[in-house]
């Protein structure tokens, strides 16, 4: 009997082998013609709501006009682009699965990831993109930072329906950088009218409502194609809730008395303690946003003279930057990457702080009393800051300096006209080089000319012969030769890292931003992020 | 009295035109514009001047300005240069929020001013009235961005008895609403309130010393009717006058408040326009302030009359 019914069940157990094999192999047929965003299922007992609070907030809402910056306006979670960034900040496929580009590098073909939609159900192809990619490139819509992501672009193809090809006026061995949800990141082409007061885009959330400086509402977009390792529908939220509060105590007052979860940009003074008193509550992350430099007018003035700029470079002081400006969070930077970023650049040689040699120079120069001005932005306070120690270690050294703080308008003006000696610049981390280093410093740029304007032919081949490589250890020395140019001639000198210290709640489960600073990023940051019940 | 809030009607219209003309013409004498700011690094003159086009920015500035006052009169405010929505839209939006802050901050500053500078003026140098005025000192000393940020600190950190900053609809909850309002609300009165009290004490001084306030006490009149019903009528004659002066005050102060705050009003709108050159945006903004700031003045003048029957009835001999 035993036997029998062994049998029995062994018999049941191979039909019902074969049946359940055979559904499998049907299911995952199946799968492959079904929309990728309806295959995974949300995961139980993740959801919640983060109320972000934030120090900026975005102009307006047309992502082509308006800079959507995804680490400070939440408005950024309702985006994504071809590319994607992980939490390290490397480039890997967002809407595009994969790209190559000829051998020259003048033309790029991009694969996109079929079923993915818009937050109104349109599924996004290449036709979708190249509209994109044309809306952006015009420049009565474009905003110059946008435009000047995809500005190589010659022409997009579209060669089926979801197969791309950008081409190229130059070899650009940084185009995928250029095509990330910062700053290219996708409408849906039929919303492009109504962009400025209901945008669709393709991200983890989808748009509800927005008021400036006051209150960004947005909430799960059901649809979105990412999953999680276990295949489950990305994000977990529920919703976000975007609370911009300029005044930095003000921001920390509402994390600490729990009427928001998350905060970006804590006050550098507020930091240690913060961390010192409250650790056992929150969660903080220091994350690298950028840099700051000095640049040198090579169009008019006194800092024509290469010897007057070195002086003025070694009587800059980094530790006292350092201190009185970043209250020790951050590192001091010689070039535009950090340690520990594979573009740090090992072999490059910068000047070191040096005021008795600076002192000697200016002396055999007699150029003691030299009238200098010093143009910094007003609204920014580490800008404001970093000018105002500069201007106390040059009054030192003996040259007679004026520091001129400008709104924005008036700044932007100065510097076009090179109405200036020397600007305190920043500038955000750049996924490619070749958006730091062509488009700061070489004689072509439009941005170069009016910031230093300084011509080198040699920086200039060494710049355009990395930006067609696609070996990185073989770019990375034409950049470390490209920039101990930098460090002899000093069109720019660059003073310290810009951080961001952001903090959460402890129920904030599954959340880390990118080293870089986006809280939006491939399978992390707002994305894998849920409020613990 | 009809002829007389006619009249004021009348003269509202050369005010508020002649303070938009000027604050148009300031906009376009301080440097830059929004097309620069729009085209940021990629500034070529050839677009540009398309833009400029667009935005009609390349007309004569006396053509430019016709045609805002043409179409405000019309109902079409336009939209924001840098944001591209209607501005219509968000200032009525942000605008009811504005005023009730502005009238829970006057409310909050009378109510504290109108007893404690009674209570000063019924017992001078006493406590009460030393009291009163160090507190009305230290209200007009401490700057509103700094006071605010003390009463979250206060409220909302140490004490957690009110959120710290911002805004919840009264449509959605009455009480919800008043306590995100409160903290805003007292940060902008206390000022007031320190200004109103030496105010209101310096007048009744004047008025409880006068010979009919004497007779009245003098026939039996309750002190409570002497005070509030003879004596704070006359003195609250030059605090009326007053008042409507600390409206537009009030409108400044609630643009720091506001952006403390984190409250949407017209306030933070205004800010972001001029620093972003939005020319549209900061007309329309100065319209409304100066349109509510001249109204404030007008309820001030026609309570006034009604304050003060002279002024009514040298009217009517007139």
């Amino acid at each position: 009997m035993v036997r029998e019914r062994a049998g029995r069940e062994s018999e049941l157990s191979r039909r019902e082998f074969l049946v359940t094999t055979g559904g499998a192999l049907a299911g995952a047929a199946a799968l492959a013609l079904v929309d990728p965003a309806e295959a995974g299922k949300r995961r139980p007992g993740r959801g919640g709501t983060l109320e972000f609070a934030t120090r900026l907030d975005a102009a307006g809402l047309d992502s082509h006009r308006n800079n959507q910056y995804h680490t400070s306006h939440p408005i950024a979670a309702i985006y994504t682009g071809l590319t994607d960034i992980n939490q390290k900040g490397e480039i890997v496929p967002g809407i595009a699965v994969s790209w190559e580009p000829n051998k020259e590098l003048t033309a790029w073909t991009f694969r996109l990831r079929k079923g993915v939609l818009f937050h109104n159900g349109r599924e996004v192809d290449a036709e979708a993109v190249k509209l994109n990619i044309q809306r952006i490139q015009n420049p009565t819509i474009g905003s110059s930072w946008h435009r000047g992501a995809v500005e190589g672009i010659d022409t997009v193809d579209v060669l089926d329906k979801y197969t791309v090809r950008f081409k190229l006026s130059v070899p650009d061995a940084s185009l995928p950088a250029n095509v990330m949800h910062y700053p290219t990141n996708l409408q849906a082409p039929e919303a492009f009218e109504t962009s400025a007061e209901h945008p669709i885009g393709t991200g983890p959330f989808k748009f509800v409502s927005w008021t400036r400086y006051s209150l960004t509402e947005l909430v799960r977009f059901e649809n979105y194609w990412e999953t999680d390792a276990e295949g489950h529908n990305l994000p977990y939220l529920d919703r976000i809730t975007g609370r911009p509060k300029k005044e930095d105590s003000v921001r920390l007052t509402a994390l600490r008395t729990g009427q928001v979860n998350l905060v970006d940009n804590m006050a550098y003074a507020d930091v240690e303690r913060f961390i010192k008193d409250y650790s056992a509550r929150f969660n903080t992350w220091r994350m690298h946003l950028g840099g700051v430099f000095v640049v040198f007018n090579f169009r008019q003035g006194p800092f024509q003279d290469k010897h007057l700029r070195t002086a003025a470079a070694l009587a800059i002081d980094r530790q006292a930057i350092h201190h009185a400006v970043f209250y020790g969070q951050g590192d001091m930077l010689d070039q535009p990457y950090p340690k520990g970023d594979f573009w740090h650049l090992e072999g490059s040689r910068s000047l070191e702080y040096d005021p008795d040699k600076a002192k000697t120079m200016l002396k055999q120069l007699r150029a003691a009393g030299t009238g200098i001005e010093i143009i910094c932005n007003a609204n920014l306070a580490y800008n404001r800051q970093c000018g105002e120690v500069i201007q106390d270690l040059w009054s030192k050294l003996g040259l007679k300096v004026t520091l001129k703080p400008l709104d924005t308008v008036p700044l932007l003006q100065a510097r076009d006209a090179g109405d200036f000696h020397a600007l305190i610049q920043g500038n955000s981390y750049r996924f490619d080089p070749d958006g730091f280093f062509a488009r700061n410093l070489h004689s072509k740029s439009d941005y170069a000319k009016v910031l230093a304007g300084w011509q080198n032919p040699r920086y200039d081949r060494l710049v355009e012969e990395a930006k067609k490589i696609l070996d990185r250890d073989k770019r990375k020395e034409l950049y470390t030769e490209a920039w101990n140019i930098v460090n002899d001639e000093l069109p720019h000198f660059h003073l310290h890292e810009l951080t961001m210290i952001s903090a959460a709640a402890k129920e904030v489960k599954g959340y880390q931003p990118c080293v870089m600073g986006p809280f939006t990023h491939h399978n992390g940051g707002i994305r894998t992020a849920y409020i613990e019940a | 009295m009809q002829e007389y809030i006619l009249h004021r009607l009348l003269l509202l219209i050369p005010t508020v035109l002649g303070v938009t003309l000027i604050v148009f013409l300031m906009m376009h004498l301080i440097p830059g514009d929004p097309v620069s700011l729009l085209l940021g690094d990629y500034y070529t003159q050839e677009v540009a001047d398309a833009i400029r086009q667009e935005y009609g920015l390349d007309r004569p500035l006396y053509i430019q300005y016709g045609l805002w006052l043409k179409r405000m009169i019309t109902g079409d405010w336009g939209n924001s240069i840098i944001a591209r929505r209607p501005i219509f839209d968000d200032l009525i939006r942000r605008l009811p929020i504005t005023v009730e802050l502005v009238i829970l901050a006057m409310s909050v500053a009378l109510l504290i001013a109108i007893p404690a500078g009674i209570l000063a003026a019924l017992r001078p140098y006493s406590w009460h009235d030393y009291g009163a005025m160090t507190t009305a000192l230290i209200g007009v000393s401490i700057p509103e961005f700094f006071m605010g940020v003390l009463l979250i600190l206060g409220f909302a950190l140490a004490w957690n008895v009110l959120p710290a900053v911002g805004y919840v609809a009264p449509t959605q909850s009455v009480v919800g609403n008043l306590s995100h309002m409160i903290l805003p609300a007292v940060t902008l009165a206390l000022p007031r309130a320190a200004l109103l009290t030496r105010l209101i004490r310096a007048s009744m001084l004047e008025v409880v010393r006068l010979e009919y306030v004497t007779t009245a006490r003098a026939k039996g009149v309750r002190e409570r009717s002497v005070v509030l019903k003879h004596a704070l009528k006359n003195a609250l004659i030059p605090t009326v006058t007053v008042l409507g002066i600390q409206i537009g005050f009030l409108m400044g102060g609630a643009i720091v408040v506001e952006t403390i705050f984190s409250v949407p009003g017209v306030g933070s709108f205004g800010v972001a326009a001029i620093s972003l050159r939005d020319y549209p945006q900061v007309q329309a903004f100065v319209l409304l302030v100066s349109l509510s700031f001249v109204l404030s003045n007008l309820t001030v003048d026609i309570l006034y009359a009604f304050l003060d029957p002279r002024i009514r009835y040298e009217k009517e001999v007139d």
